[in-house]
């Protein structure tokens, strides 16, 4: 017999953002996306959108007018909300990653086809006695789902549509956002799913309302129509899925193709305490991997080390490289940095029992002659890619960064900072661009939030000044007082409602009467003057 | 497609080759490693009236070179240092090699760098929060000979990032410089002037003042009129610097200048080194204190 599990992520599209943009958790987010006849149409909303009224497939208009009904008179309107496009190939390359993850627990893992995307399908067949039983295995799955932060909904059954209508509909938590205990049926069973909404058998929404218009709500219910009947109405996609959902009609899916991983391991024969003898055993498992890597005449980015230790949870080691390589001698001396940052290593309280060592992330190499003489040694990469792993081990990978401009008007946003070691690394594209215009158009330090200046305004000032554009005659900064001498400006900068709040500034280059230079603006909402930076 | 050098040598060869390399490099450029020489060894700042106080006519490579800022809080934004120190970087990355920024308060801005002529796709930025693992990065960048320099900045999100500089570290960083031949560039606030250091050349960023006089001549621009109009100053950055310690320069030397903010250029401001030799009274000295502390 089959068993398949479907993992759910609840509103996937904002559960993946709010991953990669934490700081958008507690925000009014709202995902739109552009129908060619309905114009701008909400797609997925936040839990704090959704308390405002604002629904998937309602127009974007409507949920701005919502967002800002809910605004006069209320904490609500100080904060901010973002509307965002939909972007429906990052979700799915999302979910392809976390199936890649989950590959210790299952060979087959596919992405659900419906559209837009949010589960991922697992062939169990035959590997829930391998974790003990199914649920062991199912707890394994969500834990490593929790600790990346996911919220999930987890159920086990005989055929692809029995587990999606159980993960989809078959649990009690609520709004989607809070976690159920997983579902896992035995043998399938009519009395389980008759109870289940038409929309847990995967059909169109369009054909799901006429259903409902027509009264026929639940599975149970459309199970008493005779077939006939419902295929001359509606085509076979209902008798389809029905009999997909019990089995009566075979349904396969489209496993992720598996990362290219190089991998090797030793049980050891007897628990070891001795570093350098753990060490040796890394450097051998190191050596194989490498040799298999030589072979291809491939490289690798990452590399995992994996000690797992007598009563204790395993030790994970990893090591991100700038130039991708398969030479033991550039990845050792980064092992041994590694494992010197881990107090665990130092004392060996618990024995290690058995190593694994693998490799991610692998690239073809091109081979190239080095050079004897021309060699400029300051454009010696390799030298630069040591030195930068050699960082990110000490620092961390994502505290090692190159920086790019991104389209944006907004200071703060229009510069990304990347990762240069790792494979999430990017390597930073050789800019070509002139200097144009004003050197001095943006300071050289920025504050990453802009502070409030408390300017002090003189009587002759106000009497001269204040008129034109109130900019303050002197400001106080870290305990010390500032005049304003001259002043450069203003440069109006403004952002579109779709970046989240919109954002008016008038930003002055000031000079003060100690020669010190700074970028202040004006929030041409609030009127208050902030401190942005130092030339 | 990942490029990598695969040629593999062991120490021994790699040691041999490099000796070789420099024994070539010697016998092709011998005559412009006489001291002799009139060319300029170092790396020239771009303004004659630095060089002259610099004993190589420029900046010499494997060297830490400071500046300090005025201020006690730690914070060296503001004063154009910043300015100074990547137009430096700028220069000496012309060789090639990679800027290594160290910015623990992440306040570093590349945009800056860029229209300074750097090319992003050469900075390199790190951050941290632990004191020690800073200084070990910036140890090893200036140790590394792909790096062209290193940069780093005093910051009040940091108050004893290169403010309290153990004076071990320090000493490997001049070091690492050395063997790197890399520059360390580094801002910190001029109280640090009395500790001792082991940076090549100090410079001291002085506070100008401007009287009410000149505020009123130059005056706040409310409308500002067709570029063409606009006179020199209107483009001019003033910088006062003052040369606290340099091996061989020209130590107590006091330079006014202006950063050209079209060009990015630095120029020597002949009416204000006019202005400094003047007799002062000592009245006058008292008001130009730079700012008061009212905190």
């Amino acid at each position: 017999m089959e068993r398949i599990a479907c993992i759910h992520f609840p509103q996937w599209p904002i559960q993946r953002l709010i991953g990669q943009r934490p700081e958008l958790r507690f925000q009014h987010v709202v995902l739109f996306h552009q129908h060619p006849q309905r114009g701008q149409i909400v797609v997925a909303v936040s839990p704090r959108a959704a308390l405002q009224g604002i629904r998937p497939g309602m127009p974007v208009t409507e949920a701005k007018s919502l967002l800002r009904r809910a605004a006069p008179g209320k904490p609500v309107a100080r904060e901010a909300f973002y509307l965002l496009p939909y972007e429906a190939g990052v979700d799915r390359e999302a979910l392809t990653g976390i199936a890649r993850q989950l590959d210790t627990f299952s060979p087959l893992i596919g992405i659900d086809p419906q559209e837009p995307s949010a589960s991922l399908l697992l062939d169990l067949t035959g590997l829930g006695k391998l974790f003990g039983d199914e649920a062991t295995l199912l707890r394994g799955v969500r834990e490593v789902l929790q600790g990346q932060g996911y919220v999930v909904e987890a159920a086990i059954a005989s055929t692809v549509g029995a587990a999606w209508a159980l993960a989809h509909y078959g649990m009690k938590g609520g709004d989607g956002w809070e976690e159920a205990s997983p579902l896992i049926a035995a043998d399938f069973d009519w009395r389980t799913f008759d109870t289940l909404p038409t929309t847990a058998l995967r059909i169109e929404a369009g054909v799901c309302e006429t259903l409902q218009q027509l009264g026929l709500t639940t599975i149970g219910a459309l199970r008493q129509i005779p077939a006939a009947s419902l295929t001359a109405r509606f085509g076979d996609v209902i008798a389809r899925r029905l009999h997909q959902l019990s089995g009566e009609q075979p349904e396969t899916f489209q496993a992720v193709p598996r990362a290219l991983a190089y991998h090797a391991e030793q049980v050891l024969d007897f628990p070891l305490r001795d570093q350098t003898t753990v060490l040796v055993v890394i450097e051998r498992l190191l050596e194989r991997v490498c040799r298999e890597l030589q072979r291809v005449r491939q490289g690798a980015l990452a590399w995992h080390i994996r000690l797992w230790r007598a009563e204790a949870k395993p030790l994970p080691l990893r090591v991100g490289l700038f130039q991708a390589s398969s030479q033991v001698a550039q990845i050792m001396p980064l092992v041994r940095m590694q494992l010197e940052q881990h107090a665990e290593f130092d004392g060996l309280n618990h024995p290690i029992e058995e190593v694994a060592v693998s490799a991610e992330s692998c690239v073809l190499l091109v081979e190239r002659q080095g050079e004897l003489f021309d060699e400029q040694p300051r454009t010696n990469e390799t030298a630069l890619g040591e030195l930068l792993n050699r960082l990110a081990i000490r620092l961390g990978e994502d505290r090692v960064l190159s920086a790019a401009c991104v389209s944006g008007a907004q200071p703060e946003r229009a510069v990304e900072y990347r990762p240069l070691v790792g494979p999430r690394s990017v390597r930073p594209r050789r800019s070509t661009q002139r200097l144009t215009g004003d050197v001095l158009q943006r300071p050289a330090r920025l504050l990453s939030k802009p502070l409030e200046l408390a300017p002090l305004i003189t009587a002759e000032h106000s009497r001269s000044r204040s008129a034109v554009f109130e900019m303050p005659s002197g400001f106080e900064w870290r305990g010390h007082s500032f005049q304003v001498h001259r002043s450069w400006g203003p440069e109006r900068i403004e952002t579109g409602w779709w970046q989240g709040r919109t954002v008016r500034r008038d930003y002055w280059r000031i000079e003060t009467t100690n020669g010190s230079q700074f970028w202040i603006f004006r929030d041409l909402r609030s009127r208050k003057w902030f401190l942005h930076g130092g030339f | 497609m990942i490029t990598t050098n695969t040629h593999e040598t062991t120490n021994g060869s790699q040691q041999t080759i490099a000796l070789l390399k420099r024994q070539i490099r010697q016998v092709e450029l011998g005559h412009l490693l006489q001291p002799d020489h009139s060319l300029p060894r170092g790396i020239t700042s771009g303004l004659a009236a630095i060089d002259q106080v610099l004993p190589e006519r420029g900046y010499s490579r494997g060297t830490l070179i400071e500046w300090l800022v005025p201020g006690s809080s730690g914070q060296t934004a503001g004063y154009g240092a910043e300015l100074l120190a990547l137009q430096l970087a700028q220069r000496a990355m012309q060789g090639g090699g990679s800027l290594v920024v160290v910015d623990p308060a992440e306040e570093f801005y590349p945009l800056a760098a860029r229209q300074l002529g750097i090319p992003l796709d050469r900075i390199v930025i790190l951050r941290g929060h632990k004191l020690e693992d800073l200084y070990w990065s910036i140890d090893q960048a200036l140790r590394c000979e792909a790096v062209a320099a290193v940069w780093c900045a005093a910051t009040s999100a940091m108050p004893s990032f290169l403010v309290d500089l153990d004076e071990r570290w320090h000493r490997r960083f001049q070091l690492s410089a050395e063997a790197g031949q890399s520059f360390g560039l580094f801002l910190r606030p001029d109280r640090v002037a009395r500790q001792p250091s082991w940076s090549d050349i100090q410079w001291r960023v002085l506070a100008t003042h401007r009287t009410s006089q000149q505020r009123s001549e130059r005056g706040l621009t409310e409308q500002t009129p067709p570029e063409s109009t606009l006179p020199d100053d209107y483009w001019a950055r003033p910088i006062s610097l003052q040369l606290l310690k340099c091996r061989g320069g020209r130590a107590g030397q006091t330079l006014h200048l202006n950063f050209d903010t079209r060009t990015g250029e630095l120029r020597s401001d002949a009416a204000r080194r006019l202005e400094s030799l003047r007799p002062r009274s000592p009245a006058a000295d008292l008001k130009t204190t730079a700012f008061s502390q009212t905190g």
